[in-house]
């Protein structure tokens, strides 16, 4: 089970539809056991998970030791395909 | 049999049970599996109740800032926040603004369906504001029941479709034609600021040329954020008062002690009532598309005002300087005609103001971030101003709508209505069923209007 948290700002918008886009490549790529949440910067700090998924700004905001995934776009299916797929896969272990 | 009724009757006057029902239906219609049911239909009702909590939280540290104000200025003193005013109108309009929200989704897959305005507004926790302001807005002027509703989500339906059609042509300027449209209810600010940038500035100009020390990326942290600036706020309107003042209020406890653990408390406030919101959309808002791309494959999502903030970096923190900037100018001037005094919220200008800046820039560089953001942020000072007297028993709770949508329809559904009665608020429903129809019978570009 690969536990995935995407952040942004209040962890509403953004985030929510970036973790929508991971669940529909997940389901492309036959990647079946992850759970992807939502989160803001606050919740994700406590918040247990494998991987952080955000963008370069809000990646700046954590401390070093967090497993961190930066994506350029919230929306882009393509982009954050390009972005994640690899290191998702490295993270994932079937 | 009387108590099942009335058990029944109940039941669906608790806002909170009424949305885990439709959450239930939709997830059942969708073919979910049991445990995805189960804490789709828990999360919404568990999330209502949060808000709730956080909403009294908040009305009860706002309560000595508005005395305090009152006290040191003479005036009224009013935090624009959307988060606290719709979570201060719940115990008010609970019921409406849930039945609301519920008729606004559905018709705005109606519209996108049926007519070119194929724009799915996927910014749920907007959608919830502006039925809380339609409700409160509506119930001042007299509507009720089912014509309150039907009528509220007439405009929240519709104007989700039309709030991102508007300015799609700027918005493709922006993300170089990427398929997304802007889904937030500050929309006409960045269209006011990315029109008024093609007539001051220079496109080639660009403020990413500029570099922006990193050490405002606190800012992105909407908890620490807020609690830093309303802190100072409540401690300004402390000493304005007077320690002997604050002293009546506090308890007992040191009167600076007391005012920074106001400006602490609002923050913790505000987070759990967005905490809340998270909850209620967390499946809410994914079920809304899947259903909106099975039945309008065309369709193009309108998503949050921070989706934008990555094209465009360093015109987010211009953004939200002038912003804020045009904020403060804009509560000393009504500060100065005695009106009333609206309080800068960080929120509001950061969000907003980032965004104004980055439509701004995208016509018109840097010159066209810097003049649209700060527009956009006298704005966010003098319409919430302007918004009040409209708002009925809303409008007495020390905080009111930000963002310029929300604060615009507001006050021209007030003046309607104050003009012509109920028969202006039906006439301007049948202008935008016009306005919705026209393009069908046009030739245009594109599916979708304003998309090419």
């Amino acid at each position: 089970m690969l536990r995935i948290l995407t952040v942004c700002g209040n962890g509403i918008g953004s985030s929510l539809m970036l973790a929508m886009k991971i669940e529909e490549l997940c389901r492309e790529e036959g990647i079946n056991n992850v759970s992807v949440e939502s989160s803001d910067l606050n919740g994700a700090l406590s918040k247990e998970a494998d991987v952080i998924i955000t963008v370069k700004e809000i990646a700046e905001q954590f401390p070093k030791n967090k497993k961190i995934i930066v994506t350029r776009s919230y929306t882009n299916k393509k982009k954050i395909k390009e972005d994640i797929l690899e290191s998702m896969k490295k993270y994932y272990k079937g | 049999m009387k108590e099942i009724l009335i058990f029944l009757r109940d039941i669906l006057s608790q806002p909170a049970i009424l949305l885990g029902i439709v959450s239930f239906v939709g997830l059942t219609a969708l073919r979910k599996p049991r445990h995805k049911i189960l804490i789709g239909t828990l999360g919404p009702i568990l999330g209502y109740i949060m808000l709730g909590v956080g909403a009294e939280f908040i009305v009860m540290n706002l309560e000595p800032l508005g005395k305090m104000i009152e006290k040191g200025f003479n005036i009224k003193g009013v935090v624009p926040n959307n988060e606290a005013v719709v979570a201060a109108a719940q115990n008010l309009l609970g019921k409406e603004t849930m039945l609301i929200l519920v008729v606004g989704l559905f018709i705005n897959l109606m519209v996108a369906k049926f007519t070119k305005y194929k724009y799915i507004f996927l910014t749920g926790h907007h959608s919830f504001y502006m039925a809380c302001l339609l409700s409160a807005v509506l119930g001042a002027m007299g509507f009720s029941n089912i014509l309150l509703i039907f009528i509220g989500g007439f405009f929240l339906g519709t104007w989700s479709a039309i709030s991102p059609a508007i300015g799609q042509k700027y918005t493709l300027k922006v993300t170089d034609g990427e398929e997304i449209a802007m889904g937030h209810f500050g929309s006409l600010g960045y269209y006011i600021s990315a029109w008024i940038g093609k007539k001051v500035g220079d496109v080639e100009n660009t403020t990413e040329n500029m570099k922006i020390p990193e050490k405002w990326g606190f800012l992105r942290n909407t908890t620490i954020a807020t609690a830093i600036t309303m802190t100072m706020f409540y401690l300004i309107a402390g000493i304005v008062a007077g320690n002997t003042y604050v002293e009546t209020l506090s308890n007992g406890i040191s009167p600076y002690l007391y005012l920074i653990m106001l400006g602490l408390k609002f923050s913790v406030g505000v987070a759990i009532v967005y905490n809340g919101v998270r909850m209620i959309l967390a499946d809410l808002i994914p079920a809304f598309q899947g259903i909106a791309t099975k039945i309008i494959p065309d369709s193009i999502p309108a998503v949050d005002c921070a989706v934008f903030f990555t094209f465009a970096q360093t015109a987010v923190i211009i953004g939200f300087i002038f912003s804020f900037i045009g904020g403060i100018v804009g509560m000393l001037i009504l500060g100065i005609s005695g009106g009333i005094l609206i309080i800068p919220g960080l929120v509001p200008h950061f969000f907003c103001g980032a965004t104004a800046g980055i439509y701004g820039n995208s016509t018109g560089g840097k010159r066209g971030a810097v003049i649209g953001s700060f527009v956009n942020g006298l704005l966010l000072s003098f319409l919430p101003a302007a918004l009040l007297p409209v708002l009925g028993k809303l409008g007495f709770v020390n905080t009111t709508f930000g963002d310029v949508d929300f604060t615009l329809i507001g006050i021209l559904l007030g003046m309607v209505n104050s003009f012509s009665g109920h028969s202006g608020i039906y006439l301007i429903m049948i202008i935008i069923t016009i306005v919705l129809i026209i393009p069908n019978f046009l030739k245009i570009k594109s599916k979708v209007i304003n998309n090419s």
